[in-house]
This record gives structure tokens, sequence and C-alpha cells, in this order.
């Protein structure tokens, strides 16, 4: 291992690094992400004093309170969404896929929906407007809205349901003046900031969790419907592989998967059944709760 | 009823974490190896992914031993995918004899743990395949070594097409070759085509491969 890096990691010392990501995170970072990869490591590295990349590993694995790592793994996650993005999915939830599930239900059950990757919370909180607004059965059950991310950072902003102007691009001038209110002050990139009305915000249960570690995915059981869209992208086969398996395992039979626009579970695992809606596709756990 | 509202001032719920004060031994995933045979198919199904992670002396052979028995199609896929995992000339060859069993889902996800282990570790296990006497599973070698990408790949198909008594298996290697588009097979798909002359499969799919390999 070099003893320093002027200019970036080594090559050696490079996949050491993502070795070790991808076995505590499952993020997975191919030579493509070389440079962005450099960037953070570098900038975390000075901010703790490692003068090469062995004594900052050493940091990451040993440290008992697993901060510096959360630092690095907030640093490596993108949190680029906004409002209602890729709203075909959630027209397909509202319009199709909740009515199919509680078909056999008693009015009052309960139903889980469960943002994985929630980012700072564009998804829940447009899920929890699209069933309030689009949902004529709301009423009628009782619905848990879990979030979860690995990013601390991200997990805090969303909490807060602080958003700027771009975030609320896609989102009907009704629905703005009716789930949000106006902030004094502007947003860090200019603009009026608006705040998600505390009653959504009470709704959504905010938690820290990397899928990537069955331990913390433990308590997600019985889910109904699982939205982890354009999260597996940072994942290898493998990882993607492990990551459908733990939804499988966290769903209830007959549960669905909804995955982003570019992403499909037939190349990452079999357990699920495609199903074609009027609004989207998604996956499938087999009623009987075994593989198709 | 409608959204369920957290409690007000409560911690985020979220999933437990683990509790540091608990009896290690309350905690079947102390031993990942006894918990393979756990009664409960969650504990079963985290035992095998963590065997992936870290896998003590018998852990292939133990993962193997559970393939054999389990219904459960979430923990088969685990340890499908702990066995990729581990990526050892062992856990490769554990996977071989579920490659003759009728259930497909099984067999495909077989191929697809050896096409997830590096070239180097599954190629050496599936070669001796190529030379067994059922046509089926030379099939599903050729289909598993068509998604490595190792140097021999494209050699290992040729000789396929240009050998295999089996018009099946040869057909196998034009769809592998196909799908990579690998112009320097072209000599073989002719051989191929030459070999099975009757055949008007075999013309249809040389053809389609030549236009690809061609880009045409």
């Amino acid at each position: 291992m070099a003893d320093t890096e002027p200019d970036g990691l080594s090559p050696e010392d490079y996949a050491t690094l993502c070795d070790f990501l991808r076995e505590r995170t499952g993020l997975s970072f191919t030579e493509a992400k070389r440079y962005f990869v450099d960037r953070r490591v570098a900038a975390r590295m000075q901010a703790v004093g490692a003068t090469n990349l062995r004594a900052y590993l050493n940091l990451l694995r040993f440290q008992a309170s697993g901060e510096e790592l959360q630092r690095l793994v907030n640093l490596m996650t993108v949190n680029e969404t906004y409002f209602f993005r890729e709203k075909y999915q959630f027209d397909c939830l509202v319009n199709s896929v909740l009515d199919e599930l509680v078909r056999d239900r008693p009015k009052g059950s309960r139903l889980r929906i469960w943002s994985a990757g929630c980012a700072t919370g564009e998804e829940p909180y447009s899920i929890a407007i699209m069933l309030l607004e689009s949902w004529r059965r709301v009423d009628d059950y009782e619905i848990e809205l879990l979030a979860s991310d690995i990013d601390s950072a991200v997990l805090e902003r969303a909490r807060e349901g602080i958003y700027d102007e771009r975030a609320l691009q896609g989102l009907p001038a009704h629905l703005r003046a009716k789930y949000f209110q106006s902030l004094r002050g502007t947003a860090p990139a200019g603009g009026p900031r608006w705040q998600i009305i505390e009653d959504l915000r009470e709704s959504v249960d905010f938690s820290l969790v990397n899928i990537a570690d069955p331990q913390q995915v433990r308590g997600f059981r019985g889910i109904d419907v699982i939205f982890c869209r354009n999260l597996l992208i940072y994942f290898d086969d493998l990882g993607r592989r492990e990551a459908a398996s733990m939804f499988h395992d966290a769903l209830a039979p007959g549960g669905f998967v909804c995955l982003g626009h570019s992403e499909s579970m037939s190349r990452m695992s079999s357990l699920f059944v495609p199903r074609r809606f009027p609004d989207a596709i998604l996956y499938q756990k087999p009623l009987n709760g075994g593989a198709p | 009823m409608g959204l369920v509202k957290k409690k007000a001032g409560a911690a985020p719920s979220g999933p437990a974490a683990p509790d540091a004060q608990a009896d290690p031994l309350a905690d079947p995933l102390a031993d990942p190896l006894a918990a393979l045979e756990d009664a409960d198919a969650s504990v079963r199904r985290d035992a095998a992914h963590g065997l992936g992670h870290a896998a003590p002396p018998g852990a292939v052979a133990a993962l193997a031993r559970r393939l054999e028995a389990e219904g459960d199609a979430g923990v088969r896929e685990a340890i499908l995918t702990a066995l990729a995992r581990i990526a050892t000339g062992e856990a490769a060859a554990a996977l071989l004899p579920f490659l003759d069993r009728e259930d497909a889902a099984l067999r495909n996800g077989v191929l697809e743990s050896l096409q997830q282990m590096p070239a180097e570790v599954a190629a050496p296990a599936l070669l001796p395949l190529l030379g067994h006497a059922d046509p089926d599973l030379r099939i599903f070698a050729v289909q598993g070594l068509g998604g490595l990408a190792h140097p021999g790949r494209a050699d290992w198909l040729a000789a396929v097409m240009e050998r295999d008594a089996d018009v099946n298996v040869g057909l196998a290697a034009v769809e592998a070759l196909a799908e990579a588009g690998s112009p320097e097979a072209l000599s073989s798909l002719e051989t191929l085509a030459r070999r099975f002359p009757d055949d008007p499969f075999v013309a249809f799919a040389v053809d389609a491969a030549r236009s690809s390999f061609r880009g045409g």
C-alpha cells in the first residue's frame, strides 16, 4: 500500500477500498467511478488527518462508533430526487396495486409500504400525498409508511421535510398549497423554502438501515409494497441478488416491489413474478410465498 | 384510519437494533452452520447470507447439504448467492450436481451462481462437463461458459460447434456466441452448418448469428 497518494489512490488501494465498501455497505464502485471516489476519500482523509489509505481503512474498520464510515457513506451516495418522480409508479399503486392487495382484507386491517433508499424523503412523502389524494379507500385501512436510507444526514433532512423549488417542481399548485407551508428565508441554492406539513411528517417512520445487512432489515416484515428505485444501481450483481432475496423475505406473500424505470428484477433474481398493470410493471412475491 | 401516525416524541422505530445485553446463546445466528438447519426459514436465510460473507471450514458442504433438502425458495436463493460469493473451486464443484435436477428454477439459479463467480473459478468446474455423456448437461455447461468473461470463452464454444455430436449442444453454443457477437467464431459457425446440412433450424440460427456478427 502506498504511503502517499498525491494523485489519488493507487489501483491497488482503490481496489482495497472498493472491496471494503462493498463488503460493509453493499455499495459497488467500478473504475468508472474512480474520480468520484478519489475526491471524496481524499477529503475525508484530510479531515481526519490520515496520511495514507492504510491508516484511513483502519479507522473505518475499527472505530467503535462507526462514525467515520457513516460520514464516508454519506458522501458516497447521490441523493438527487424530487416529488412525484416517475409518477406513473405511484399512479399504479393507487389505481391498481392497493385495490388488489386489500381485495380479501377486512376494513381496518393494516397495509405496510416501505420506501427503501428514501434519501431526503421526497418519495415517501409523495406516496403519502398520492394515497390521501387518489386512493378512495385510504380511510378504510391503517396504512403504515416506512422509509429508510443508509445515509444519516439525508434522513435528518427527510425528517425535517424542508425543500426548495427544484424538489417541488413536479407538484401541482393545489397540492403544494395543501401539504406544504412556506418558510421564511431562502434555500441554500436560492429561492423559497417549503416544509411538509406536520401531519404528513408524522405519517412517515424514517430509520437508518443498510439493506445489505440482514440484521438491520430484520425488523421489516409483512411489507405489502417496497419502493426501491434507483438504489440497486449502486450494487454489483451479487449485491443486487442478495437485496432481492432480502426484499422477498421482507414482503408478505403477494407483496410487490417497485424498481426504477431502468432496473429489471429479472436480471437480479428469479424469486418474483413480473406483473404488468396499466400504469407500470411491478414485481410480485408469489402468493404461496415461494418462487414462481 | 388512513395514514398511521408515529407517536409524538417517539424515537424513530424502524428495525430493532441488536441488543448488546442480549444473551449471545439466544441468537440463533451465533452458530450459522447450526442455524442453517433452524426451523425458521428467516433464520436459515440469514445464516446462509452470513456464511456467504464469512465462511468457516465446512460452510460449503453445509450449504450444499441444506440446498439438497431446502423447500423454501428464499432460503434456496440465499444459499445459491452465498456459494457464488464464497466463489472457491469447492463452492463451484458443490453446485454442479444440481445442474441435472428436474427443477428448472434450481438449475437456472445454479447457472446464475456459477456465472457470478470469477471466471477463473467457474470455468475449471464447467469445462469437464463439455465431455459429459448427457447432452443436457453439455448444454448447461455451454450456457454457463457462455456467460463468463474469460479469454478462452470463444475458443471453448467454437470447439463445441466444430465437434459436439448433438445438434442442440452446437446450437446452444451459437446462441451463447451470438449474444456477445464474436466475429472470430464465423468459421466455426460455417463448420456447424456443414456438419448438419439437413437441419433447417441450424441454417436459420447460423444465418442469424452470422448477421449479428457482421452487424447486419
